[in-house]
């Protein structure tokens, strides 16, 4: 089956109403703009998704290294192994105990949830179902989420969200309040189900924004953003001055630049480089055919050197025996070199001694 | 020594001896303006029978052809006198008796003219009445006797091309021809090799029996000619120094292939800042190696100084010979001229060989005349100069030419037989006592002193000469009793002049002892006109020496010390070097924009390094592979585990293909067709390549097998 239209026409609440009422299998992909997303129904359930870099496998990644302190050289070989089999991966992280069955549920769930009440947040796109026969490379498998379940919780966080987008903003840097306490749980006994804030504010350091904690962390968009707005309201962090937040807006500003330079120059800069290069050829090529022979005519001038060596070769014993030996068998002036050769009496290599001409010239 | 070396060792030697002894057997212009000068008689009198002689049939046919034409017989008749080719025609068109008369008539009537009987020798073969050619041969041999020489080169470079030409048609002859051709000159061995290779590639059981009799005559002709030694020595030089400078430019390609990259980053640093890092170390490597069109000796100074940082201390000290090599190579000219000078045709060791050898011809004198006012005071050109004058009877300026050669070189026992040989021949009795007297003194073994001595005894009642003669036989029985033989065989009781002294001839222990090291000064005075990249060769070696201290000079300056290489380090991504100039992070611009698009995730980063790693192996292999196919060793020492074993590969590589280079560069005085291509030598040389190409190409199999099994494991 395929379905297709745009969010306008049909929002996705209804489109997940459909889903479910058919109990069908499938990939619903979701695209607005430049943004890509996925939500993966099994049977009417839904059981995956993903929202550009907001996926299940990235954000389990940063669970396993930020959470359970596993090494990124303990990891990779995993996860790039497993790039394109969700439940392999989750499979293989079970297999080597990196992570219980339960935790795995757990923080599936919780990460499929996030993601697909964020896609509930789009107004405009389109979307297109494709069913499919098997989903198990492209969901988990311990994950099965009613979708009324999503809807209604999706629902809830709209509002919410678009509240705490008025003060809190993807540039803002944070920093713990001055009077406020540390956590003293430590990163490995986090419940990030139960105390997400806990996580996040052990990540605020007063130097990342929002944006690159987002990117980083292993919590969706919206729950760290409900984060913020929990250690906020409870005043346990507040924002960098705006003076500070100005220096480090202009920091990153640099950074992209400096990025967008890179971009910018490889291309022109290559050309230019091309140019240069081609410049010296021409020159050395120059050189070798204009100047030097003129400095040393007898060693680099191939013409020079052929002549020097024919004259030399027509005064030779071997082209003066041939010549006299065709006067006698064949008559004529045997002075025809092509004649000489043709009678089997003289090579190339007796006329001109083409071979030492590289000798000499190298 | 393993046998694959020994292998290789033998057949070197034997490439080498084959390469050397074309140039020993060099002809020469003796009999030339004779052979000219009856070949205009002839064709005046083909002429006059109405034989076109632009394009000459083949003459006893033609007159075959028109035997019958009443024209003909009349034109013929017209010519009837002394001439013998009119006694040659009426012999083609007579049958019987009357053939054989004509024949025997017209080699007879040529007896005094050498260019006609060789004119008329060549056509009896041609008719295939050898046993006419063969009393040619006989009287051209008594000529060449009679006029003091023992050889004429140029007959026998003329038999073995003529031998060449009818090999295809007829077989006998060719045989007849290259068999005679030894006739004529003992100093080569290629008469056996033409006359194994008739019938070749259709009877090759032939050639492979002659094929160590030629060796054998070979050794038999470096053993007792200096040209042949000179020759084997020059070529061995010239195959030392191609090899060496071959091994150099291998080492170079290795070190090119694996550090220019690296070598050349400052050159993109400082020209091409805004390029992507494989453009800039593109574009530097281009520049760097189109200087090679200025000269490929200082772009490898240039290399060296760039890339010997970057590299171990083994490879540096392979690094340091290479340049020590380089250094010493302007000097190769010298050695070159010097070892060389003694087989250029117009060294005075060539001029006297020729002049003892041959009879007397202008183009000799001449060479010798001028020569000597190139080199006044050399005693060996004085010296062919008097035998040149001896021999044309010009016994005035014999006496002056061998005073002269006397005066520079008293005691040269040459110069002194020489002297006795001109008093003899002007009666000068107590002359002959006194030159011959003093050789014998000198070197009491010589027994063409005590022979010729004995003449100066012929009418002394108070001794007799033959017990003389008895006693230098005894010193030498065969020069001695071969003289004697000879003289019986051809001239009986009439024996010229020239015939009744032995004419000493020019041995290898002369040549070694007496002229090789002769005016080595020569040798500056040789190489004045030669350059070495516009610089004369001194000025080039003193360029390369202080160019190689400036080099250590800079080396210590700027990159001695540790600190100063660590400005470069490598992209912990990728592995390509960087320095704080290009890149302030530890990752290079590429791996750098690939992070960001990556969003920092770590196991994007994970994949992109093992991408990376994967390409460099996968790079390294190939590189590797080719440089193992192109320069067999090379490949081991591009690996860098190990040092000398490689290097030695490498080294027999570079004498692969120095022989190549030689066999490409070779040419003789003798025409190509009569002697072995070394050309054809290329492919046999070249199957130490192919085996090498076989053995990477299963070595790659190897890696790849391994390294796809590993790759399952792991999985």
């Amino acid at each position: 089956m395929v379905l297709n239209g745009t969010l306008k026409e049909f929002i996705l609440a209804d489109v997940f109403n459909l889903l479910t009422q058919q109990r069908i299998t499938g990939r619903l992909d979701l695209a607005s703009g430049k943004r890509e997303a996925m939500i993966v129904f099994k049977e009417g359930f839904i059981v995956g998704g993903a929202d550009g870099e907001e996926s299940l496998a990235n954000k389990l990644f940063n669970y396993l290294i930020d959470i359970k302190r596993k090494t990124s050289e303990q990891l990779s070989p995993i996860f790039s192994a497993n790039t394109d089999d969700l439940s392999a991966l989750s499979s293989a992280l079970l297999e080597r105990n990196l992570l219980t069955a339960a935790e795995l549920k757990g923080f599936a769930g919780s990460c499929i949830e996030d993601i697909c009440c964020s896609l509930l947040t789009w107004n405009e796109g389109t979307y297109r179902f494709n069913s499919v026969g098997s989903v198990s490379t492209i969901a988990c498998g311990v994950v099965t989420i009613s979708a009324e379940n999503i809807i209604m919780e999706g629902m809830r966080r709209v509002d919410e969200w678009a509240r705490m987008r008025d003060y809190i903003t993807e540039d803002m840097v944070f920093a713990p309040a001055p009077n406020s306490v540390g956590s003293d749980i430590p990163p490995g006994e986090i419940d990030i189900a139960a105390a997400p804030e806990e996580y996040v504010f052990g990540l605020l350091d007063g130097n990342n924004t929002v944006k690159s904690i987002k990117k980083s962390c292993c919590l969706c968009e919206y729950k760290v953003y409900e984060s913020l707005n929990f250690l906020l309201q409870a005043q346990r962090i507040t924002a960098v001055q705006q003076h500070y937040s100005e220096s480090i807006r202009a920091a990153l500003a640099r950074k992209e630049a400096e990025v967008a330079s890179v971009l910018r120059t490889t291309h022109i800069g290559s050309l230019v480089a091309a140019g240069v290069a081609a410049a010296f050829v021409i020159f050395f090529v120059f050189c070798r055919l204009v100047l030097l022979p003129k400095l040393d005519p007898g060693t680099y001038d191939r013409a020079v050197v052929e002549q020097r060596l024919r004259s030399e070769a027509s005064q030779s014993d071997a082209v003066h025996g041939a010549s006299l030996l065709y006067r006698t068998v064949n008559g004529g002036d045997g002075k025809d070199e092509e004649a000489l050769k043709r009678a089997g009496l003289l090579t190339d290599r007796d006329l001109l001694g083409k071979a030492d001409i590289y000798g000499r010239i190298f | 020594m393993t046998g694959r070396i020994r292998a290789f060792v033998l057949l070197t030697a034997v490439a080498a001896l084959v390469f050397v002894t074309p140039t020993a057997a060099r002809a020469s212009q003796f009999l030339s303006a004779e052979i000219e000068a009856a070949l205009s008689k002839r064709d005046d009198f083909l002429k006059k029978l109405d034989v076109p002689t632009g394009k000459l049939p083949f003459i006893e046919q033609w007159l075959q052809k028109n035997a019958g034409d009443g024209g003909f017989k009349g034109r013929l008749e017209a010519l009837r006198g002394g001439s013998p080719w009119y006694r040659y025609a009426n012999g083609v068109i007579s049958e019987g008796d009357g053939r054989e008369r004509f024949f025997g008539e017209a080699v007879k009537t040529a007896a005094a003219d050498p260019g006609t009987l060789w004119l008329l020798a060549l056509e009896f073969i041609r008719g295939g009445h050898t046993q006419y050619a063969d009393e040619c041969f006989d009287a051209l041999e008594m000529y060449i006797l009679a006029v003091g020489g023992s050889s004429a080169p140029l007959l026998s470079q003329q038999l073995i091309l003529f031998g060449n030409t009818i090999a295809a048609s007829d077989s006998a002859a060719a045989e007849y021809c290259y068999t005679a051709s030894k006739r004529f000159d003992k100093n080569q061995c290629w008469w056996l090799y033409r006359k194994g290779a008739v019938g070749f590639p259709d009877n090759t059981g032939n050639m492979l029996a002659a094929f160590p009799d030629f060796i054998a005559e070979a050794l038999g002709l470096l053993a007792t000619s200096w040209r042949a030694q000179t020759a084997l020595i020059y070529w061995a030089y010239r195959f030392f120094a191609a090899t060496l400078f071959i091994f150099v430019c291998a080492l170079f390609a290795v070190f090119i292939v694996k550090y220019l990259p690296r070598g050349v980053h400052p050159i993109g640093d400082t020209l091409f800042v805004g390029a992507s890092p494989n453009i800039r170390t593109a574009a530097s490597v281009v520049i760097l190696l189109a200087m090679l069109m200025a000269g490929v000796v200082p772009t490898l100074w240039l290399i060296a100084f760039l890339i010997c940082r970057f590299m171990n201390a083994s490879e540096k000290k392979l690094l340091i010979l290479a340049c020590a090599i380089l250094t010493l190579s302007p000097l190769g000219f010298f050695a070159d001229s010097f070892l060389s000078r003694g087989i250029r045709p117009d060294s005075p060791a060539v001029l006297l060989e020729r002049s003892i050898r041959e009879g007397y011809s202008v183009g000799l004198y001449n060479l010798v005349r001028t020569n000597l006012t190139k080199r006044p005071g050399n005693h060996a050109t004085e010296l062919a100069l008097a035998i040149c004058a001896t021999k044309s009877e010009n016994y005035g300026a014999n006496s002056d030419a061998v005073n002269k050669a006397l005066d520079l070189a008293p005691d040269d026992p040459l110069a002194l037989l020489y002297a006795g040989n001109h008093a003899f021949l002007t009666n000068d009795i107590s002359g002959m006592k006194q030159y011959y007297g003093t050789a014998l003194k000198n070197n009491p073994g010589s027994a063409e002193a005590k022979f010729n001595l004995a003449q100066a005894y012929a009418n002394d009642v108070d001794f007799t000469a033959s017990d003389m003669i008895s006693e230098a036989a005894k010193i030498n029985a065969s020069l001695v009793g071969g003289h004697m033989r000879v003289n019986a065989r051809y001239f009986q009781d009439d024996v010229p002049p020239l015939r009744r002294i032995i004419q000493p001839a020019l041995t290898p222990l002369y040549f070694w002892s007496r002229l090789f090291m002769a005016d080595p000064a020569e040798m500056i005075r040789f190489n004045e006109s030669k350059t070495y990249f516009g610089l004369s060769p001194i000025a080039a070696f003193g360029a390369s020496v202080v160019s190689m201290l400036v080099f250590l000079g800079l080396y210590s300056a700027m990159w001695k010390h540790d600190s100063k290489i660590r400005k470069y380090f490598s992209c912990r991504i990728c592995g390509r070097l960087l320095c704080r100039k290009c890149r302030k992070g530890t990752i290079c611009s590429v791996c750098y924009k690939k992070s960001i698009d990556s969003h920092n995730n770590a196991a994007t980063m994970y994949n992109l390094q093992k991408a990376y790693q994967d390409k460099a192996t996968l790079r390294r292999d190939f590189t590797r592979f080719v440089l193992g196919i192109v320069i067999p060793g090379a490949g081991t020492l591009y690996k860098g585990e190990a040092l000398f074993k490689p290097a030695i590969t490498v080294l027999i590589t570079s004498a692969v293909f120095a022989a190549c280079y030689c066999a490409i560069t070779f040419h003789s005085y003798f025409p190509s067709a009569a002697v072995v291509d070394p050309i054809y030598c290329i492919p046999v040389l070249l199957l130490y390549n192919i085996a090498a190409f076989f053995k990477q190409c299963f070595g790659l199999a190897k890696t790849m097998k391994n390294r796809a099994k590993m790759s399952i494991k792991s999985k």
